[in-house]
Parts: C-alpha cells; sequence; structure tokens
C-alpha cells in the first residue's frame, strides 16, 4: 500500500490534439519509484502521447498524483524539478554545444550553483565528456540522443520519462544507458520508458505495460506479458517467445510471418 | 566553434568552456569597438566635405569646425550615424529574437510581414496626405507605419491563436500578410499621383535622412527599454533552441515565451521602419553572423547580434554616401549590397568546415 502511495498513479487520462481526441478514458496500473516501467505496443498506439502527457509536456485531463501530489494543479517550474523528460525528437540546426545545453537543462529549471561543474559531471556519467565542447549540429544520431539523455537526467528527478532513448546507439552504448537508467531507477525515481525492442523490455524493465490503440492492453512482468498470444493480438505478429536465462528472443512463426509480409 | 582537440576529461572540458566564453566576450567587445569607430567615422563623408579628422576632432571635442560645418555635422550628419547603429541594433535584436522563437533561420521583421504592412502604412498616409495643422506630415507617416506594422502582429498573433496553430504556420501567416501588403502596396503605387509615388518609392527603399534629434531620442528609448527584457529572457530563449517539447519539460510556458519575444521584436521592427523606411537584409543576417562568432547561447548571441545589426547599418550608410561622389544611396540597397558579400562568405567559409 506503502509502495502505491508513493508511485505514480494515472486514472482517467485524455488527450486531444485541437478536436481530435487521441487518447480517451486512460488508466494505467501504479508506476512505482525504483522500478523501470517499459512503455509498448505497436506504431501509432499512443506511446508518446501518453508519455508526453505523463511528463505534462502536453496538457491533458484526468488524473495524475505523484505520492500524494496532483501534478496537474502543480507550479510549471516545481513540476519539472520533478520531472526528466527526453523527447523522440532531438534538436536540429543548433550550434548549442553538448555542455551547453546541459547547463541549460540545469538553469532553465531554476538551478543556479555550480552550473558548469554539475552538467559536466553528467556528461561523465554518460562518457560523453569529449563532446563537451561540439555543437550538437556536428553530432552523429547517437551522439545527440546520448546528450539529450544527459539534459533530461541532469537534475535527478524523481520520474524519468524516456521515449526511445536507444533507437540510435550502437550495442555497448545501448546496454550502458539502460544499465544508467536502472541505476537511476534504483536510487528511487519512477523510470517510464518507451521501446520498441521487446527484448530490451524484457532484459531491463522491471513492468510492462502493453498498449493498443491507445488502450491499456496488458501488464506486469515482462516475461509474463510478452507472450504469444499478446504479439498476435497487439501487433498481429505470429512468433514464438523463447528465455535463455535473463535474455528473451522472438522467433517469428515464418510461414505466417511470410504470409503478412506478401499478402497474395 | 571548438577550434581544439576534444576534452579528455572534467577537468580540462570546464578549461576548455570557460575558454570558449572569455573569447566570445572577447569577440562582442570587438564588435561593440567596431560599432563605435564606425560610428564615429560615420560623420564625415558627405556633400559637403567635412574632413574626416576634423569631424571626429568636433565630435571628440578636440577641435572645432568653421560654424556651417558645425551645424552640418552636429544638426545633419550625427543624427544620421546615430540612427544607423540604433536601427541596425534594433533589427538585428529583432532578427535573433524572431529566428529562435519561431524555430526558422530564415524569420526576420519580413518573414511575419511587419515590414511589408508598415510599408503599406506609410504609403497611404502619403497617398491620403495626412495630415494636421499640429503635427507635421512625415510623423504622420511614421505613426501609421508603426500603426500597420504593429496591426499586422496582432492579427497574426490572432490567427494563431484562433487555429491553435504552431511556428511554421505562423510564419506562414505572416508570409501571406507580407504578400498581401505588399500587393496593396502595389495598388496603392499604381493609382498614386507622380509626387506621392516618388515619396513612397524613396520611403521603401530606406533613408536615414529622415534622422533628426527629435525622433532619435524615441528609436533610443524603445530599444533601452526592450532590450533588457531581451537579455533577461536570454536563459529562456535558448532552451528553446532544444526543441519545444523539451523547453516545456523544464517547465517553460513556450507559448508567452513566444509571444512576448514576438511582441518585442515587432516594437523594435515597427519604429526602425517607421521612422527610416524598410531596410531588409540586417535581420536576416546579423543573427547568422552573430551565431557563426559566438554560437547560440543566447547570453552572447542576443548582444552579438544586435551589435552586428549596428555595424552592417553603419558601414553601409557610409558606403552608400561613398559609391557615387556626391550622391546619397538609399540605405536599403546599401545594407543588401554592403552585407551580402559578407554573408556568402562566411556561409561558405562555414560549410569548408564542417
Amino acid at each position: 500500500m506503502e509502495k502505491v502511495q508513493d508511485a505514480l498513479a494515472v486514472s482517467r487520462l485524455g488527450v486531444a490534439y485541437g478536436r481530435r481526441r487521441v487518447v480517451h478514458d486512460l488508466s494505467l496500473p501504479p508506476i512505482a519509484r525504483g522500478e523501470v516501467t517499459a512503455l509498448i505496443g505497436p506504431n501509432g498506439a499512443g506511446k508518446s502521447t501518453v508519455l508526453k502527457a505523463l511528463a505534462r509536456v502536453i496538457a491533458s485531463e484526468g488524473e495524475l498524483r505523484f505520492g500524494g501530489t496532483d501534478l496537474r494543479q502543480l507550479a510549471p517550474r516545481r513540476r519539472a524539478a520533478l520531472i526528466g523528460f527526453m523527447p523522440q525528437a532531438l534538436p536540429q540546426g543548433t550550434e548549442l554545444t553538448a555542455l551547453e545545453s546541459v547547463v541549460i537543462a540545469l538553469r532553465a529549471g531554476g538551478d543556479a550553483d555550480g552550473l558548469d561543474r554539475r552538467a559536466v559531471a553528467v556528461l561523465e556519467r554518460l562518457g560523453i565528456v569529449d563532446l563537451a565542447l561540439t555543437p550538437l549540429d556536428r553530432m552523429s544520431g547517437g551522439e545527440r540522443q546520448l546528450v539529450s539523455l544527459a539534459q533530461a537526467i541532469a537534475r535527478d528527478p524523481a520520474m524519468l520519462f524516456l521515449d526511445e532513448p536507444t533507437s540510435a546507439l550502437d550495442l555497448a552504448h545501448v546496454h550502458r544507458v539502460m544499465g544508467l537508467v536502472r541505476a537511476i531507477a534504483r536510487k528511487g525515481a519512477a523510470v517510464v520508458i518507451v521501446l520498441h525492442d521487446l527484448a530490451l523490455a524484457s532484459q531491463w524493465a522491471d513492468r510492462t505495460i502493453v498498449l493498443k490503440s491507445a488502450r491499456l492492453h496488458s501488464h506486469g512482468a515482462p516475461r509474463e506479458v510478452i507472450t504469444p498470444r499478446m504479439l498476435a493480438e497487439v501487433y498481429g505478429f505470429a512468433a514464438r517467445v523463447e528465455h535463455v536465462g535473463d535474455n528473451l528472443f522472438i522467433v517469428p512463426d515464418h510461414a505466417a510471418a511470410g504470409a503478412a509480409r506478401f499478402p497474395s | 566553434m571548438t577550434g581544439a582537440a576534444a576534452p579528455a576529461d572534467g577537468g580540462q572540458a570546464l578549461a576548455a568552456y570557460a575558454r570558449l566564453r572569455r573569447r566570445r566576450l572577447l569577440l562582442i567587445l570587438l564588435r561593440a569597438a567596431a560599432v563605435a569607430c564606425v560610428c564615429l567615422r560615420a560623420p564625415g563623408p558627405g556633400p559637403a566635405g567635412l574632413p574626416p579628422l576634423d569631424a571626429l576632432g568636433s565630435l571628440t571635442g578636440l577641435s572645432t569646425l568653421p560654424p556651417a560645418q558645425e551645424v552640418i555635422l552636429w544638426q545633419l550628419r550625427l543624427p544620421v550615424a546615430l540612427m544607423a547603429v540604433l536601427v541596425g541594433a534594433s533589427l538585428g535584436l529583432a532578427g535573433a529574437e524572431m529566428q529562435t522563437v519561431l524555430a526558422n533561420p530564415l524569420a526576420e521583421p519580413f518573414t511575419l510581414g511587419v515590414s511589408n504592412a508598415a510599408a503599406l502604412g506609410a504609403a497611404l498616409a502619403i497617398v491620403a496626405g495626412l495630415g494636421a495643422s499640429w503635427l507635421p506630415a512625415n510623423w504622420i507617416v511614421a505613426g501609421n507605419a508603426f500603426l500597420f506594422a504593429v496591426g499586422s502582429l496582432l492579427l497574426i498573433q490572432l490567427l494563431a491563436r484562433v487555429s491553435d496553430a504552431g511556428t511554421e504556420t505562423l510564419v506562414l501567416f505572416g508570409i501571406a500578410l507580407g504578400f498581401t501588403a505588399s500587393a496593396v502596396l502595389w495598388l496603392v503605387q499604381y493609382m498614386a499621383s507622380q509626387d506621392a509615388l516618388q515619396q513612397i518609392v524613396f520611403w521603401s527603399m530606406g533613408s536615414l535622412a529622415r534622422a533628426d534629434w527629435t525622433v532619435l531620442p524615441i528609436a533610443a528609448a524603445v530599444l533601452c527599454a526592450v532590450a533588457p527584457f531581451s537579455f533577461a529572457a536570454a536563459w529562456k530563449l535558448t532552451a528553446l533552441r532544444l526543441g519545444e517539447e523539451r523547453a516545456t519539460s523544464f517547465g517553460l510556458d513556450t507559448r508567452r515565451l513566444r509571444l512576448l519575444a514576438l511582441l518585442r521584436a515587432s516594437l523594435l521592427a515597427a519604429i526602425s521602419v517607421a521612422f527610416v523606411g524598410v531596410i531588409g537584409f540586417v535581420g536576416l543576417v546579423a543573427p547568422h553572423v552573430a551565431r557563426m562568432l559566438v554560437g547560440e547561447d543566447h547570453r552572447f548571441f542576443l548582444p552579438a547580434s544586435l551589435l552586428t545589426g549596428a555595424l552592417i547599418v553603419s558601414a553601409a550608410s557610409i558606403a552608400t554616401k561613398l559609391v557615387v561622389p556626391g550622391l546619397m544611396i538609399p540605405i536599403g540597397i546599401g545594407t543588401a549590397l554592403v552585407g551580402l558579400p559578407g554573408f556568402v562568405w562566411l556561409i561558405l567559409r562555414r560549410h569548408r568546415r564542417t
């Protein structure tokens, strides 16, 4: 019960873009502190929209409480101190350097002391201090993604929302980033991460929430949730799910997958 | 902008960042010195042929000129030189803020149709021959230009609010409004009398010759009133360069930030256009040059853009007097001719470097 009190509680969430309602009356299981929660689902399931609504980057209806505090009533600055958000889109065409971007993440949030030193420390945590003075515009997609993550975690937020943070990273960086994300959670943050890679979700997430057409399909531990039945129902994809130690492998049913790819 | 090897550890990164900031500050101070030099040099050239050194001596109080030349220097030339600085600074700052809040490197007062609307306002006042016994005609022309400029901005903001549009739509509204204002301006020119047409054409090319000691304090006051608010918003504006969603996640009200920045930019542009006519190019180029010099940390970028604008218009005002002896070419033509080659060179240099 105490854990639920301490968690992010989401009920009757509604989001509209203009007159188009994209999320309606969505309630989620409690998102606990100290855990990594993976938000999964097919393209267009509403994962990014729900993540933005939880991070309060877009307006939403419904209840959003964290440790008993109504996030919708909180002043923007106080809310920003609690929340770290990494959008899927990376900044384009900016001459800002990695270090400057992290300094701004600290400063714009209201912090004022030791900004440079703290920003450098964040870059060191991610192993990208060599990029400190490189403009974002001259970085690879993967490097920019790491800098974007640095901005999100700069203020040690109590809630961290990451939208596909590893989509442009190589294997080694994926594991480094996911290890860091888990460490942040273990220190007491509630982490929600949108992932397309279900094997990664299974390996690193404590809980999984599956969305289909902006509705809750299922939730629970990754092993319980990522099943052939869920893959068929949510993704329309026929496959076996095999577990080897902590790792999960999705093996497509070739006959069914082939038929799906090349319909007659 | 780094120019040096990548830092190997945190200590090196901090030291390199401190060096980078010092270099940017130095570049801004050098730019300010350049503006001061050009401004002091600007009153010299002209049809009355004031010897540059004598003019400089009179300005600095070290010597005096014959009475007639003193009048030319202090009543005609100096206001023009100072107006060049003020207008350039205003347009440079306006362009920088607009490019940031609209996330568009092509944004400037022209992009949102502010300049075209002001030109239309002036033309209508000229053609209608508006005047009053208590107010000179050129003040009415300037006032009408200002009203149209501010009105165009309010109209765009209203359209954006009603349609819940993003920055791209805002720019498109601006472009559409600019074309509409231009079309109506052509219609006014087509129907205008010979005299009025001449005035309108002269006005739309921009002229610093309208500057005098009555309008200078107004332009200065507006710049001095607006610039501190721009500089105070430097952190927030820099955050906006990381993207709208990111800035919102920092707790910033991006809509309010954008509205206030556009109001400031439009006020600066409207005052400039109202007093000296349409001067294009400066609002577009000055921010680009500043960005290449000092990056996009707005604590450096905004003052650098302001000073670059002042430098371009001041240099152009000298060039317009020197190109054809005895003839003062309109400043709007001068800024384009002076600014363009330097701008192309900077872009080519940047592409080679990347």
